[in-house]
């Protein structure tokens, strides 16, 4: 496992509520940023969660304008992301933009982060998706983003949801996809990740069914307010 | 089918061209570049044309050449790109051409910002263009709700000739929900008799066309478009009412305010207060009619919008000055929490000055 954790996938597929809760916990054993590198979505990103990232210990870098411009969609990235890159031995996770077009801003660090030990770029799935709902399709998106950022996906996570109308099947459903697309690229599954509040963790009859007790991760919804 | 989980303003898109869209035409701008950007890949899988405009009046001017030869034609954009569009949107209606225009809305004046906003009410409702005209205003609250009007958008622009304007604003048009888009949708295309499709030499030609210099040609226009407005009126009013009949307070909200309010009334609820719901699905034409449910001894009505007020004036219309009318709005791409909506209803049921 690398301290550098970079975090891509289709747009919508939860990359962005999956990076604030990882980050969170790494957070509570070791010092960690999030390095928010969303330049495509004008909404729901994660440095609108400047407030509790900071009550949790989490070092937040975003664009340069500070936290009064966090609502801004300027296409530009702090220049501290390459002192992060070369110099940083503390836990990195980069949440990046959907699609091939969101993980076109790896490039230009791509040289950086290759002469580091290692790193991990996971790509998370949803395959309630329309776009990642066939293995197929997974394996052209892992290979269109590769393309543009210039580096390799060497982990799928699985975070089929369908939001609060979530269900155990929706999980498995989107483990299996994930199965046969690692299968087919040799990447393995690193995370199943569910709703805290579907209870699967403390549910034991339930989970004792499931055979992926040991990658399951839980996470909350941070960015959608209770109303939605 | 499935339910898919999908962003807004994609599946707005998607139901666009289930619903038989065929041609789009628009101009980039945040927060409804997604729905341009599924129609770029989309429309060339079913056949049809996706066109990136010079400018967002482009885009209106080539919605109306489309339409004008009987096509299915869309345009999207938001709130400062709309304004843009206004000159065209008024020719659009004197030529009575159908189509589908979308305003994924952000705040405002001038440019603004690119949070939501539901400040383009009166742009939607009141024309920002000249001339009497009227479009078909539909403020969806959810996105399954988007999908379904969209769905049918062009069956009833077609029916009427007249543009329905669909009022999403930025979190809609953000925002990820499960969705049901039906594969079977069938499209009850209305019979083209006027479009300009050459006449193959056996009829007399039509002619599209917005210039009436006899002033007396143009006010039998006017009376003609005025006609099809009343019949709108009476047949394509939607709105959505809880409670109206034995609450305390009613609060008035439409899209995604209505969504939030729908928590306030919760909280209300657990303070004792009752309050009703009235939720206007069509923003024109107004559901005025849907205030004769209310409850005659309701202590006020309640207007909330993410506005400075702008509903609030059809909330006063509508109310003929019955009870007591309140607002409450944040702006500027602001979102009222569920809380503060609900202290404003607390309020109003204990007779407290709001």
């Amino acid at each position: 496992m690398s301290n550098l954790k970079i975090i891509t996938g289709h747009f919508g597929s939860g990359k962005t509520e999956f990076s604030l809760n990882y980050a969170m916990i790494l957070a509570k054993t070791e010092a960690t940023y999030l390095v928010d590198m969303d330049i495509i979505n004008p909404y729901f990103r994660s440095r609108e969660l400047y407030g509790p990232l900071e009550r949790a210990g989490v070092k937040l870098i975003a664009d340069s304008f500070g936290q009064a411009q966090y609502s801004i969609d300027l296409p530009a990235l702090p220049s501290s992301i390459y002192g992060l890159v070369s110099k940083t031995k503390e836990n990195i996770v980069f949440d990046v933009g959907g699609d091939p077009s969101g993980a076109r801003v790896l490039g230009r660090y791509a040289n950086l982060i290759k002469e580091r030990d290692s790193y991990d770029m996971y790509m998370v799935v949803n395959a309630n998706r329309p776009l990642t709902m066939e293995a197929g399709q997974v394996v052209r998106l892992i290979g269109q983003i590769e393309e543009t950022s210039c580096l390799k996906i060497n982990g799928l996570v699985n975070n089929t949801h369908m939001l609060r109308e979530t269900t155990v099947e929706d999980m498995l459903k989107g483990r299996e996809l994930c199965v046969e697309v690692g299968h087919a690229l040799s990447i393995p599954l690193v995370f199943n990740v569910c709703l805290r509040s579907l209870n699967l963790g403390i549910n034991r009859p339930i989970l004792e069914k499931l055979p992926i007790l040991e990658d399951l991760f839980e996470i909350d919804l941070m960015l959608r307010p209770d109303w939605l | 089918m499935a339910k898919l989980l999908m962003k807004g303003n994609e599946a707005i898109a998607e139901a666009a061209i289930r619903g038989g869209c065929r041609y789009f035409f628009g101009y980039p701008i945040t927060p409804q570049n997604e729905l341009p950007e599924y129609m770029s890949v989309r429309l060339g899988e079913v056949g049809g044309v996706f066109l990136q405009a010079e400018s967002e009046i482009g885009a209106i001017n080539m919605v109306y050449g489309a339409a004008a030869s009987g096509a299915r034609a869309m345009t999207s954009s938001s709130s400062p790109g709309i304004a843009l569009k206004q000159e065209g949107i008024s020719y659009i209606c004197a030529a009575q051409l159908p189509c589908v225009i979308v305003n994924i809305s952000r705040g405002g004046p001038g440019l603004g910002g690119i949070q939501p906003a539901q400040s383009d009410y009166f742009q939607a409702t009141r024309g920002g263009g000249n001339g009497d005209y009227r479009l078909i205003v539909y403020a969806p609250a959810n996105l399954q709700e988007a999908v379904d009007i969209t769905l049918e958008a062009f069956d009833i622009s077609e029916k009427y000739r007249v543009p329905v304007f669909i009022a999403g604003d930025g979190m809609i048009g953000q925002m990820m929900e499960p969705v049901e888009i039906p594969e079977g949708f069938v499209s009850q295309s209305a019979e083209k008799d006027w479009t300009t499709t050459g006449t193959k030499g056996q009829r007399a030609p039509n002619i599209i066309n917005t210039l009436y210099l006899d002033p007396l040609k143009l006010e039998e226009h006017n009376i003609k478009l005025d006609n099809v407005y009343k019949l709108i009126e009476a047949n394509e009013t939607r709105y959505e009412a809880d409670s109206l009949e034995d609450c305390d307070v009613v609060c008035a909200a439409y899209g995604m305010t209505s969504r939030i309010a729908r928590s306030s009334i919760k909280i209300a609820a657990s303070s004792g207060v009752k309050v009703g719901m009235l939720r206007p699905v069509s923003l024109w034409p107004f559901p005025y009619g849907a205030f004769d449910k209310i409850n005659p001894k309701a202590k006020g009505i309640l207007c909330a919008e993410m506005s400075m007020g702008q509903m609030l004036d059809d909330v006063k219309i509508g109310s003929k000055g019955r009870w007591p009318i309140h607002f409450y709005g944040r702006s500027g791409g602001m979102v009222p929490t569920p809380d503060e909506i609900a202290e404003q209803l607390i309020k109003i049921a204990e007779g407290k000055s709001v």
